[in-house]
Parts: structure tokens; sequence; C-alpha cells
């Protein structure tokens, strides 16, 4: 499965909102299984671990301990230097990702909501691990996490 | 063929900018000729029609489900500079110079097609006679969802 963006970070990037601003403060979330079909639907599988700066504790609605990018460059944009961790919450195989931004998401569907899901996999995954599975409360660090806006 | 974003409007809409934020000051060019590999390259001719707002610069209208379009309170015309057969446009800014783009990336551009089917642009017809007006009834600009 590729990356799917949503309706509303879609319609956010053509009408006002840039990509990183759209993420600011975001959060992301593992969860098992596969990914839903598009990332205006609700999430599906068990959450593994939310992943926020340095695993702090994150509260949609506030900057605290939220996600950003840095500045993009040759069309490629990247998570920012700061340390992108989670603690796991409970064990299972990583299947899938959602990226969201601050704005307070309750997981259902949604069109308005910036989102981008995408798969998880050791090898060949929109998001690669050195391992997928997650053992409830060991600790899991994100080294790479970047989006391309292809040119054509 | 699909339509090509330059790398400043790429780094532009990841970052803090939106398509239609990058064109606020927007015209359609198009023109004849080779068409340009990248949206980075330089045109390597003068368009052939500049397509505006009537004299003011379009503008986009709002998008939904992913997809944006025309203003829908603007019609889209401009007059054949030449008579020539028209391969290839451009959304660009007013400022924009037509040359290459490189190093500093500060040109926001979209590129496609021009043919009768099958293009990024489709019309009746590519050929243009000095002088005629073309109009632009439907134009949009789409983020695939995945």
């Amino acid at each position: 499965m590729t990356v799917s963006l949503s309706t509303g970070l879609r319609n956010g990037m053509l009408n006002a909102t840039g990509f990183t601003t759209a993420f600011t403060n975001g959060v992301l979330y593992i969860y098992s299984g596969p990914q839903p079909l598009n990332a205006d639907q609700a999430v599906q599988g068990t959450l593994l671990g939310i992943v926020t700066k340095s695993a702090g504790s994150f509260s949609f609605g506030t900057s605290t301990n939220g996600l950003n990018f840095g500045t993009p460059a040759a069309g490629v944009v990247a998570k920012d230097s700061n340390a992108w961790q989670m603690v796991a919450i409970a064990s299972g195989t990583a299947g899938w990702f959602r990226l969201m931004g601050n704005a307070t998401d309750s997981l259902g569907s949604s069109t308005t909501l910036p989102r981008m899901d995408g798969s998880i996999a050791t090898a060949g995954g929109d998001l690669n691990m050195s391992t997928v599975n997650i053992v409830a409360s060991a600790p899991t660090t994100i080294d790479v996490f970047q989006f391309t806006l292809p040119a054509s | 063929m699909a339509e090509k974003m330059s790398t400043s409007l790429c780094n532009y809409m990841l970052g803090t900018g939106s398509l239609k934020g990058a064109f606020t000051n927007m015209e359609l060019r198009l023109y004849a000729g080779s068409v340009p590999a990248t949206a980075d390259a330089a045109a390597g001719s003068t368009a052939v029609v500049v397509v505006k707002n009537g004299g003011s610069y379009a503008t986009f209208g709002t998008a939904s489900g992913g997809v944006i379009g025309i203003n829908s309170t603007e019609t889209w015309t401009g007059t054949a500079g030449s008579s020539t057969t028209l391969t290839f446009y451009r959304l660009v800014a007013h400022a924009d110079d037509d040359l290459t783009d490189v190093g500093t990336y500060t040109r926001n551009r979209v590129q496609g097609t021009i043919g009768v089917g099958g293009s990024d642009m489709n019309v009746g017809t590519a050929a243009v006679t000095s002088g005629a007006a073309f109009t632009v009834n439907t134009f949009t600009q789409a983020i695939v969802p995945s």
C-alpha cells in the first residue's frame, strides 16, 4: 500500500496550508494490521504506540511534545532534529502509521483533518523500521521520516 | 504525459504554502515548440498566448475533494500573438521570466502538455491564429490521495 493523503490535507495544500504547517506539532500513531483504504477513514487495528517528541506526553490542541518537520529542500521534507520516539502501549506487529496534525482528531472518519497514512515494514514499507515486532513498554525511535512531493 | 511542478513549488507546498497561495498573481502561458524536460527548465520561447482573467491576474477558486479549479467569477482568456501550434503550458506568477530555475529555486511553476486528446490540457484544436482569442473553460489541479 502506498502513502495516503486525507482530503483535508489535500484541500489544505491546494487552498492555504502547506504540508509542514498542516502537521505542525503533530503526532504519529502506530497500529497493527493493514492500513485503511484511505486516510479519510477511521483507524483500524490495535494502537501499539504514539510517537511524540522524545516520547513525551501529547494532547491534541497543545503544542507540547508535538512532532515537527524541517525545511523542505529539493521537493523533500523530513522530520526535524528532535527525537521522534514512543514507548509501546501494546505488543503486536506494526502494520501501518497515521500522521496527524495538532487539531483534535477523534480517529474516526473525516474529510477535513490533515492526515497521512502509510505502511510499516522492515523494508519496502512507507515507513521502514528495524523491527516491526513491537513489545509493550519498549521504546522505539523513528530515525528517518520524510515525504516527497513528486515533481511529476 | 504528466504535469510537472517546479522544485520551488514543491518546496513551497511542502512547507507553509498552498498551490493557491503560490499563484496569487497568476498567468497561464501557452507555448509552441519543444516541451521542456522539467518545469525548472527555461521555457525556450516566449509564450504565444498569455491567459488571464481579462486584464487582471487569474486566481483559483476553493479546493474541494482535493481538486481546485478556475475561480468561478473569472473568465480566463488570452490572445494569440502568432499563428502556430500550441504544445505546452505553464502556470506561473506574472513576474516569471521564463528562464531556468536552478540553485535558488524561486519560480513556482506547473507545466503540462497541450493537445486535442490525451494531453494534460485538451483543446479543440492546438492550432491558433494570430489575433484570435483563446478561452480556457476548465482548468483544474489536483493532489491525488495516494
